[in-house]
């Protein structure tokens, strides 16, 4: 399992640095860790449900927004990849942040 | 938060709005087109344009010289948590709360509205008396602040990178002024017109700092977000308008990507088409401008950019030529300003590259039909890393 998590805005000024995309790979990981991993992504259902429209990864009141952090996240397990949109202006579930945390954690810049 | 199986492409930034309104399974053109003139869902912006006119010259006249202005202010606290609005902490007139970041909000706020009240006469974000709302404590270590079209959001950094959002006045000023900039002017936040969105934010941050200190444009440090970046970052603040890309070059952070001249504009679809980098342009025109005139920069240059907007001139796809030549055109229109001013504003656009060298005596300001930017970084991007011909379709956008 690869996980790459990438800032396509970084909030109220744009830093190259924290934009580059940051990766985590469960063949890197301690056997322990990259279990933790597949149960965080597990628990996030990535895989589970269809593929969902992009434009449902905001809310109408967005408009006019500004300085909002926008990040993806990848998530390749063997053949099968799906990409999470997350915004500033759209609630994520806890779940989402624990594999959030997670990756922050287990990556380096 | 929505998961899908595409490529990314351009459907990946743009806003929702702007999304929906692109017709299910709309042809490239179509798509293209509706990024091109982003004319998309400009229902609610003409309905209230039309209001606005419907309200004779005397009553607007009232309206502004009306009833004393007050500001009406809320701080909430979102207690570290992603949650908005969280829960009210110190209402108008309230005393100090002992919090430091809610109490720097609540003063911040209120010298942004001191501002746009004695110096243009204008009552809140929407020149009616919108209650000012903002959120601190946002999220875990939450480095960053925003406007969420509605309210302020500040978090309070992570302690290694960044300080909390709320200590510098200019960043305060930044978020409250994008309000003013989407009430009038609608500027869509993606490529140059998102860019131009950014420098006025930048504009209203920095005067009004200016204005707090009583700084003249040669003693202020045209610096945004001074303050910001925590111990031991190689920086000063989150971007330079006197010196675009000067702000910081750090490890971690990376170099400050702001150019100064059209010569280094970058095209990009990250930042919402680069909205925080190419603003750098029209910051420093405005720069080159207000020291130029010199004085305090709020009076002349500032006063300039403030009627421009409120000219309703400026449209939602507004581009930066077409924003220089307004400004050059409102200069002799703006009280207290005339033609030194105005050959003032068009020398700064020329020297950022955005404007053509004027000759000397020509005062007439030329408009030019603006570039078509969107289109042109649309077709670069699909035949770039992330385009195919059939990324309309496998992004799941079209369904
Ligand atoms: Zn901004
Ligand atoms: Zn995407």
């Amino acid at each position: 399992m690869r996980i790459t998590l990438e800032r396509l805005s970084t909030g109220a000024a744009f830093f190259p640095g924290l934009a580059k995309p940051v990766v985590v790979d469960s063949k890197a990981l301690s056997p322990a860790a990259a279990m933790e991993l597949e149960k965080l992504v597990e628990a996030a259902k990535i895989f589970d449900g269809p593929d969902a429209d992009p434009s449902a990864a905001g809310r109408p009141s967005a408009r006019g927004a500004a300085d909002y952090e926008q990040k993806i996240v990848t998530v390749e397990r063997g053949d099968d990849v799906r990409t999470v949109h997350l915004s500033d202006l759209a609630s994520k579930s806890a779940d989402i942040q624990a594999l959030l945390n997670f990756v922050e954690k287990n990556s380096k810049r | 938060m929505c998961t899908c199986r595409h490529r990314h492409s351009i459907f990946c930034v743009l806003p929702p709005y702007i999304l929906k309104s692109i017709q299910k399974n709309g042809s490239k053109e179509q798509v293209e087109a509706a990024i091109n003139t982003l004319s998309v869902d400009s229902t609610f912006r003409s309905v209230r344009l039309n209001l606005t006119a419907a309200v004779s010259p005397a009553q607007r006249e009232r309206r502004v010289l009306g009833p004393a202005q007050s500001k009406q202010r809320t701080i909430y606290t979102a207690d570290n948590v992603e949650t908005l609005p969280g829960k009210a902490v110190r209402t108008e007139g309230a005393g100090p709360s002992g919090d430091v970041a809610v109490d720097e909000a609540y003063d911040g706020l209120g010298h942004t509205f001191d501002f746009f009240s004695e110096i243009f006469d204008r009552n809140s974000i929407d020149d009616e008396g919108m209650p000012l709302n903002a959120t601190v404590h946002y999220g875990p270590r939450y480095s960053n602040a925003f406007w969420n079209g509605q309210r302020m959001v500040f978090g309070d950094g992570d302690g290694e990178l960044f300080n909390r959002f709320t200590i510098a006045l200019d960043v305060i000023g930044h978020e409250l002024g994008h309000g003013v900039t989407e009430d009038e002017t609608g500027l869509v936040y993606l490529f140059q017109s998102g860019a131009l969105n950014e420098h006025l934010s930048d504009v209203w941050g920095s005067l009004i700092k200016q204005w707090y200190l009583r700084q003249t444009s040669d003693q202020a440090d045209w610096l945004i977000g001074a303050g910001l970046l925590a111990d031991g970052v190689k920086g000063q603040a989150l971007r330079s308008m006197k010196k675009p890309g000067s702000a910081f070059d750090d490890p971690v952070l990376g170099r400050d990507p702001q150019p100064g001249h059209m010569d280094d504009y970058e095209e990009t679809y990250a930042d919402n088409g680069g909205v925080h980098i190419n603003s750098g342009i029209p910051n420093r025109a405005f720069y080159l401008a207000a020291t130029s005139v010199g004085g305090y920069a709020w009076e002349k240059i500032g006063r300039v950019w403030y009627e421009t907007i409120r000219s309703k001139r400026v449209k939602q796809d507004t581009k930066f030529k077409e924003f220089a030549n307004l400004t050059v055109a409102t200069a002799l229109r703006t009280p207290g300003c005339g033609p030194i001013e105005q050959k003032a504003i068009a020398e700064a656009w020329a020297e950022v590259g955005v404007l053509e060298k004027v000759a000397p005596k020509t005062t007439r300001a030329v408009t030019t039909r603006s570039s078509r930017q969107p289109a042109r970084m649309f077709e670069a991007q699909r035949g770039g890393r992330d385009g195919d011909a059939s990324s309309s379709t496998s992004n799941g956008s079209g369904r």
